[in-house]
């Protein structure tokens, strides 16, 4: 949907430059009120420890020394379960927010910076916009405010929505949208000003199976157009299938970066048999072994552990006349590298 | 300014759809008609009581639409979450205050517009019509608007909506009584040095409502039935309010710039 006739091949910056560099980034939110241990002692002068333990103030650290790099061109996705600290990285990364210590760049400059901003397009978490506005004019005041050319406006604005399938509700005002709708419509402002960066903080939630596939697709196409993307998701199988990086972020720590395959080990880690018309015989020998075994249907499912040779059981099973649908040995997957990561203290 | 006109229009779009501010409208426009039954029943020349109850009934509902205004609109942006779309587009945050700003800066001109209409029409039903001082006068009211407004923004800037409403109006009742406080400070009536220095210091500190109040004889500095009512005053007053909001304005940007919006 980028404009490549009115930025032909505005792509100076080939060299994969380092398009958002965090540095030791760290966010602390205190909640709760002002700390009354402090105040007791500036008025009484005197360090009253009873006090101390109960009212210092409550702080969460969302974000712990974060250090990371994505560079150009690159879809990097930040992956971690609820409340790790995603979007809090995110908003710092687009200036809502400021970080209690270290800093974050983008394309070399510490933000907010409005020369960069203007090469940043952003859909936050569960966006809402003006909720009065029309789907057309709502990307009307997008681009207005992303200083696009009118010229350019009237023709991008009918072609984004077609892009993220709005045209129909081009009329309807945002108030009527859906859940996926405003997602869609958000993807569409993110785009307005055809930035070189694209910040989206879960993109992929409130989408059906279809939306979910556009979205994909509309983020391999950036890819396509030398663009970069950053993304938050919990949708591992759509990480899978787009991410050139990915980093997992538990309780505000990055605790893995880099390509997907180097992350996951290679090692098979299960052998799946799946049988048919299985004797009693097959089953006891797995359970004797301490196999999972799961019949569903005429179908059972067994799962060696590890690298357990597959041989032992499918002679029993071929012996005792079952029939062998399948032998799959399973590598890791990255909802396996996800678990394992949130679950280490 | 392409940026700060499509906030500020996007704001008039936003308050113009809000029912609150039409009920404000009702009020006052039944307020400026109950004149006439007033100017009726009264001894004095009618037409003298229509203007000074219409004026007082533009001016107070000017103020608490501009209160109004002033303490729900940024905050509105924050609560709804529309600053995540907003701030990260290329602008500074100053200009989106300055956006929203003159967005309600117009909401008010059109409020202020349409009461004073009514209130012309009112007059004109006596034959009395528009005459330059009550153009004069509503110029006053509107820049006390714009007053309030940059002071009600400011203080919501450091608290929540329904407490900065509050402060906001009365500091609204304090500013209108600066002229007061400035003689008491000075008159050594209070007899006590401290109390004459804190009101002397009010007095500057403290916006001069005063300065904009025209509607009655009561007022001793300007009214619109005395002679000394200049557009040199008026000029004055309304450098006053210019000031007075910049101040505001840049106190407000100083709380918005390393603000989290969270
Ligand atoms: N404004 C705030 N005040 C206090 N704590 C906050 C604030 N915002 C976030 N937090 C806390 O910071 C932590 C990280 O929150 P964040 O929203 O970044 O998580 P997330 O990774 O985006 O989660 P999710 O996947 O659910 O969106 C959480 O513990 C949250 O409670
Ligand atoms: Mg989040």
């Amino acid at each position: 949907m980028a404009d490549k006739k009115s930025k032909p091949e505005a792509k100076p910056e080939a060299k994969p430059e380092a398009v958002i560099r965090a540095t030791g980034l760290c966010k602390t939110f205190v909640v709760g009120f002002i700390p009354v241990a402090k105040l007791a002692r500036r008025d009484a002068r005197e360090v009253r420890p009873e006090l101390d333990q109960k009212v210092l103030p409550r702080q969460v650290e969302a974000v712990r020394q974060l250090s990371f790099e994505v560079r150009a061109g690159e879809i990097f996705g930040l992956l971690g379960p609820n409340g790790s600290g995603k979007t809090t990285t995110i908003k710092m990364m687009m200036g809502l927010i400021f970080p209690t210590a270290g800093k974050i760049e983008l394309f070399g400059e510490t933000v907010p910076n409005v020369a960069v901003k203007r090469r940043v397009g952003y859909l936050p978490e569960n966006p809402t916009f003006y909720d009065y506005l029309r789907a057309d004019e709502f990307l009307e005041l997008s681009a207005r405010l992303c200083g696009v050319d009118k010229k350019i406006r009237r023709a991008r604005i009918p072609r984004l929505l077609e892009r993220v399938g709005l045209t129909e509700a081009l009329n309807r005002p945002l108030r009527k949208f859906s859940k996926g709708m405003l997602q869609r419509i958000g993807l569409a402002q993110a785009l307005i000003h055809d930035p070189d960066l694209v910040v989206l903080d879960e993109p992929l939630s409130g989408l059906d199976p279809l939306g979910r596939k556009d979205v994909r697709d509309l983020i391999s196409e950036l890819r396509s157009q030398g663009k970069t993307v950053i993304f938050s998701s919990h949708i591992l199988s759509d990480v899978e299938m787009i991410c050139d990086r990915v980093g997992i972020v538990v309780r505000g720590e990055l605790r893995d970066i880099g390509k997907l395959d180097e992350l996951l080990s290679a090692r098979v880690t299960e052998t799946e048999v799946v049988l048919e018309e299985t004797p009693a015989s097959v089953m006891d020998m797995a359970r004797e072994k301490g196999w999972s075994a799961l019949q569903k249907g005429d179908r059972l499912r067994i799962r060696l552990p590890g690298e357990t040779d597959p041989g032992e059981i499918l002679r029993k099973a071929l012996d005792d006349g079952a029939r062998v649908v399948s032998v799959v040995p399973l590598t890791e997957s990255l909802e396996d590298l996800f678990v394992r990561e949130a679950r280490k203290a | 300014m392409d940026r700060i006109l499509a906030i500020a229009g996007n704001t008039l779009r936003e308050t113009n759809r809000n029912r609150v501010m039409y009920v404000l409208l009702l009020f006052a426009v039944l307020m400026i008609l109950g004149s006439v039954t007033m100017g009726k029943l009264a001894l004095r020349d009618p037409v003298i009581l229509i203007k000074d109850l219409g004026l007082a009934a533009i001016s107070l509902f000017g103020m608490i639409i501009a209160v109004y205004l002033g303490v729900t609109v940024v905050h509105r942006e924050l609560e709804q979450k529309t600053v995540y779309f907003i701030i990260p587009k290329p602008l500074h945050r100053t200009e989106f205050l300055l956006g929203k700003f003159l967005g309600m800066c117009a909401t008010l001109v059109i409020q202020i517009t349409v009461m004073s209409s009514v209130f012309f029409m009112v007059l004109m039903a006596y034959g009395a019509g528009a005459s330059v001082v009550l153009l004069k006068a509503l110029v006053l009211t509107l820049a006390e608007m714009l007053v309030i407004l940059s002071v009600a923004l400011f203080l919501s800037s450091l608290t929540g909506p329904i407490l900065a409403g509050f402060l906001s109006l009365a500091l609204f009742v304090l500013g209108r009584s600066s002229e007061f406080m400035r003689q008491l400070a000075t008159s050594g009536k209070t007899g006590w040095s401290a109390m004459d220095s804190l009101l002397n210091g009010a007095y500057y500190v403290l916006p001069d409502f005063h300065l904009f109040a025209v509607s009655g004889a009561i007022t001793q500095r300007v009214s619109i039935h005395g002679n000394f009512f200049t557009w040199g005053y008026v000029g004055y007053a309304c450098g006053y309010g210019a000031l007075y909001i910049t101040i505001m304005l840049g106190l407000t940007m100083l709380r918005l710039r390393r603000k989290d919006l969270v």
